[in-house]
């Protein structure tokens, strides 16, 4: 069975600078894929290439078996994705928009009716449906796009700081419906800065750093893979946080002080 | 102090910083400079001009005359001094000195830089050199004391600035609802047309009795004007050109009330405006959208992607400030021009009768009215352009179905003007209605074509409750006034061509022939233009999310 996501020497240059240096990443079928990096790691400019929104410079990508440059359409058919600027028409109300993403993804009119009103239910957005997407508050305009990027029943969900600027409650509903997906062998890629959330969701990881893949694999699998200095006694108990900061050079940054603040 | 250079420091920099870098903001840049010079240039020549007719009026004493000449000239500054800053302010919600707020900054202090700012910002600066030309002209040529006339230029332009920020304010504080900011543009803009159609009217078949009018007009005019700055800056003037130092000096001790009334109103409502709070915008003043019933009904004869696309953009062309400003004022606008055409004009012009020649320009004016939504079809999107490419669907049918939208609204914007020109104005005959028609079906062919081409290389993100604010796009002009040039000299040739052979009755058909051609070359660019969309995404993507400018 082919991966759900797969590149090979994915490379995305902007002039000399290379954004994404030639990652190969290889996501399982119904996994719950964390990927995660520091600001300007390459993170978004690799999700935007395995959804159609860049071009690769070299190397190759695939989703269920698709090549994103050469079958895009098939691919497309494939995903939903919550970009980390959201795709949102925002004079059209929720309902309208969701009724034309579903028309753009070929879905019958009556079959986005019924499931229009699911997904409003589902993410509070019932009441507001008369209003224009421009009058949402940011936290109700993440839940409309994740309702957008679900309307069609996506094979593989990309998911761009999905938690960015939402409240605990929504947050919480947001996880709860990312975890129900999942049992219905979903894939779901999601970045986030926030590795609580990663660390209670994803079941597998990738770490890039200066646009290249520093660890790829089970939280454990990243955890064996660090050099402990003084005694490895602590490396099973390591969180998210103190993983990511070994493997990114977090913890060699060199501690400043403020000497009119002491 | 330096606070006051610190924030002024700010603006400068800001300001500078706005303007870009590279060549095409050079070039922006460039023109902008250009077009303020060029501005300088003619205000300080009609200030000179003011003056010179002023020392006319005064040569040849007449003097009621240089009294009207003098509160006319004041009322028109006055006008620009105060409107024009207050229509920037209707287009623009943001309000700089808020930001300000987070430091341990004087009200007074904030105030005084908002002030400072505002007084040498564009819309005020504009008309400094008409006051300096029409002081310099008028103490040349006429002999007005210098010091006391001073006097009165600046505390008049101070009064001006003052009561122009008390309006902003304020007007801020009732605006801060988007949608009351797009009904009260339109209401304003659709009123001052009214206005200037009432007038043409009025004064245009009066002629007989024009002197007596005037005169009644002129004295409520002067009546109704001495309550503001520029009745007392334009007695004041008055009085001390003759001689009258009592009421000169009582001109200059109005106006430094004025100009003292105006600044202090001006900082309480600057200081209600920083702290005001719920006072618009908020969650229960957010009214629903209007419904519509044709809500996902697929086209006959197209793909439900086209279909989907069309209704999409048909919602957000009747949601936009521009769609609703067109939809009132083209129908007024060509109507009222046809009014003029249909009742001085009735005299035949080399032959031709003005009617059938105002016609097919009406149609063209419309036309020209709402191409800015073709020439930059994605710039109300913003991110929501991620879309066409996140989605299954060929650009092709994107594209296709956004002009389906726009040909759809400008033919009914068109119909509904043209109907108002054959039921109260003009009649064309039959021949010139029909060729009116196929050439505005060629014009709407011809703008698409050049429209989408400037959509895909030049897209620039706009704001779509704001019709003011929002930056003209030089190339996208330039492509449809090209692409209108170019129409019309095929339609003008055709047309000579017929009359010299003796066979204008074909013009319908060659015109049809015409029209079937541009729809060919339409409908074979969509292919390319689809392509280069694609080809272009990251780019298109990218200037269509950023901030608007």
């Amino acid at each position: 069975m082919t991966s759900a996501i797969e590149t090979k020497s994915l490379v995305r240059r902007f002039g000399d600078f290379a954004a994404v240096d030639g990652i190969d990443l290889a996501v399982d079928r119904g996994t719950f894929f964390g990927f995660l990096g520091p600001n300007g790691a390459g993170k978004s400019t690799t999700i935007k290439m395995l959804t159609g929104l860049m071009a690769p410079t070299s190397g190759s990508a695939a989703i269920m078996g698709f090549d994103v440059v050469k079958e895009p359409v098939e691919m497309k058919r494939r995903i939903g994705v919550v970009p980390e600027e959201l795709a949102l028409f925002d004079r059209l109300t929720g309902p309208e928009y969701l009724g034309f993403c579903g028309r753009m993804h070929g879905v019958d009119p009556a079959t986005v009716a019924r499931r229009t009103d699911d997904l409003l239910d589902m993410m509070g957005l019932q009441e507001d449906r008369g209003k224009l997407i421009v009058d949402y508050s940011h936290g109700m305009q993440k839940k409309l796009a994740i309702a957008a990027s679900l309307l069609h029943g996506p094979e593989v969900l990309f998911l761009d700081e999905p938690f960015e600027g939402v409240d605990a409650i929504s947050s919480r509903m947001i996880k709860d419906l990312l975890l129900s997906l999942l049992k219905k062998e979903i894939t779901i890629f999601l970045t986030s800065h926030i590795l609580e959330i990663v660390e209670g969701l994803c079941t597998d990881l990738a770490i890039i750093h200066m646009g290249a893949l520093v660890a790829q694999g089970s939280l454990d699998e990243l955890r064996s893979g660090i050099e402990l200095n003084g005694g490895g006694g602590a490396r099973e108990t390591m969180t998210l946080e103190e993983v990511f900061l070994s493997l990114v050079g977090g913890n060699d940054v060199e501690r400043k002080t403020l000497s009119w603040l002491e | 102090m330096s606070q006051l250079f610190a924030m002024l420091r700010l603006r400068w920099r800001l300001t500078v910083r706005s303007l870009g870098k590279g060549p095409g903001h050079l070039i922006e840049f460039i023109a902008k400079l250009l077009l303020f010079l060029a501005f300088l240039v003619i205000a300080l020549g009609a200030g000179v001009g003011a003056g010179v007719v002023a020392a006319m009026l005064i040569a040849q004493d007449r003097q009621p005359n240089f009294r009207v000449f003098l509160h006319m000239l004041f009322v028109v500054s006055f006008l620009v001094g105060f409107f024009m800053p207050l229509l920037d302010s209707v287009s623009n919600a943001s309000l700089d000195a808020r930001r300000y707020l987070l430091y341990p900054i004087s009200m007074r202090r904030l105030y005084a830089v908002q002030f400072l700012t505002s007084a040498v910002s564009t819309s005020h600066i504009l008309y400094l050199p008409a006051f300096l030309g029409a002081f310099l002209g008028a103490y040349a040529f006429t002999g007005f004391s210098a010091l006391p006339a001073l006097c009165i230029f600046v505390l008049y332009y101070f009064a001006v600035v003052a009561w122009s920020q008390t309006a902003i304010a304020l007007l801020q504080v009732a605006l801060r609802a988007r949608r009351m900011r797009e009904l009260v543009g339109l209401a304003g803009f659709t009123v001052f047309i009214i206005w200037w159609f009432f007038h043409v009217r009025t004064f245009s078949g009066v002629a007989e009795d024009i002197e007596a009018r005037m005169k009644v007009l002129f004295h409520t005019f002067i009546e109704v004007d001495s309550v503001f700055p520029s009745g007392w800056a334009a007695e004041g003037l008055y009085a001390l050109r003759y001689g009258d130092a009592a009421t000169a000096w009582w001109g200059i001790l109005g106006l430094s009330a004025l100009a003292a009334a105006g600044l202090y109103a001006s900082y309480r409502a600057f200081a209600f405006q920083c702290y005001a709070v719920g006072t618009g915008g908020g969650p229960s003043e957010i009214k629903e959208a209007g419904t519509s019933r044709f809500v996902d009904k697929r086209l006959p004869l197209f793909h439900n992607i086209t279909s989907a696309i069309f209704w999409k953009e048909l919602r957000y062309i009747f949601r936009s400030a521009a769609g609703k400003y067109n939809f009132v004022i083209l129908p007024v606008f060509v109507g009222g021009i046809g009014f003029l055409f249909g009742t001085h004009l009735s005299k035949p012009i080399w032959g031709l009768n003005p009617v059938d020649l105002a016609f097919p320009g009406l149609l063209f004016y419309a036309s020209l009215m709402t191409n800015n939504m073709v020439l930059n079809a994605f710039a109300w999107e913003g991110g929501g352009v991620q879309s066409y490419f996140l989605s299954p669907v060929s650009l092709r049918r994107v594209l296709l179905g956004k002009n389906l939208a726009f040909w759809l609204y400008t033919t009914m914007v068109t119909a509904i003007s043209v109907l108002v020109l054959l039921l109260f104005v003009i009649r064309p005959g039959a021949l010139i209605l029909i060729t009116g028609v196929e050439l505005f079906a060629i014009l709407m062919f011809a703008y698409a074509l050049c429209g989408n081409l400037t959509s895909v290389l030049q897209p620039v993100r706009r704001d779509m409750s704001n019709i003011w604010k929002n930056a003209a796009q030089g190339t996208g002009v330039l492509a449809v006034c090209v692409s209108a040039a170019g129409v019309f000299f095929l339609y003008t040739v055709i047309n000579l061509v017929l009359f010299i052979l003796e066979m204008r009755a074909l013009l319908p058909v060659a015109l049809l022939g015409l029209a079937l051609l541009f729809a060919g070359a339409y409908v074979s660019s969509l292919g390319p233009m689809a392509a280069l969309m694609e080809r272009r995404r990251e780019k298109f993507i990218s200037a269509l999310t950023e901030k608007v400018q």
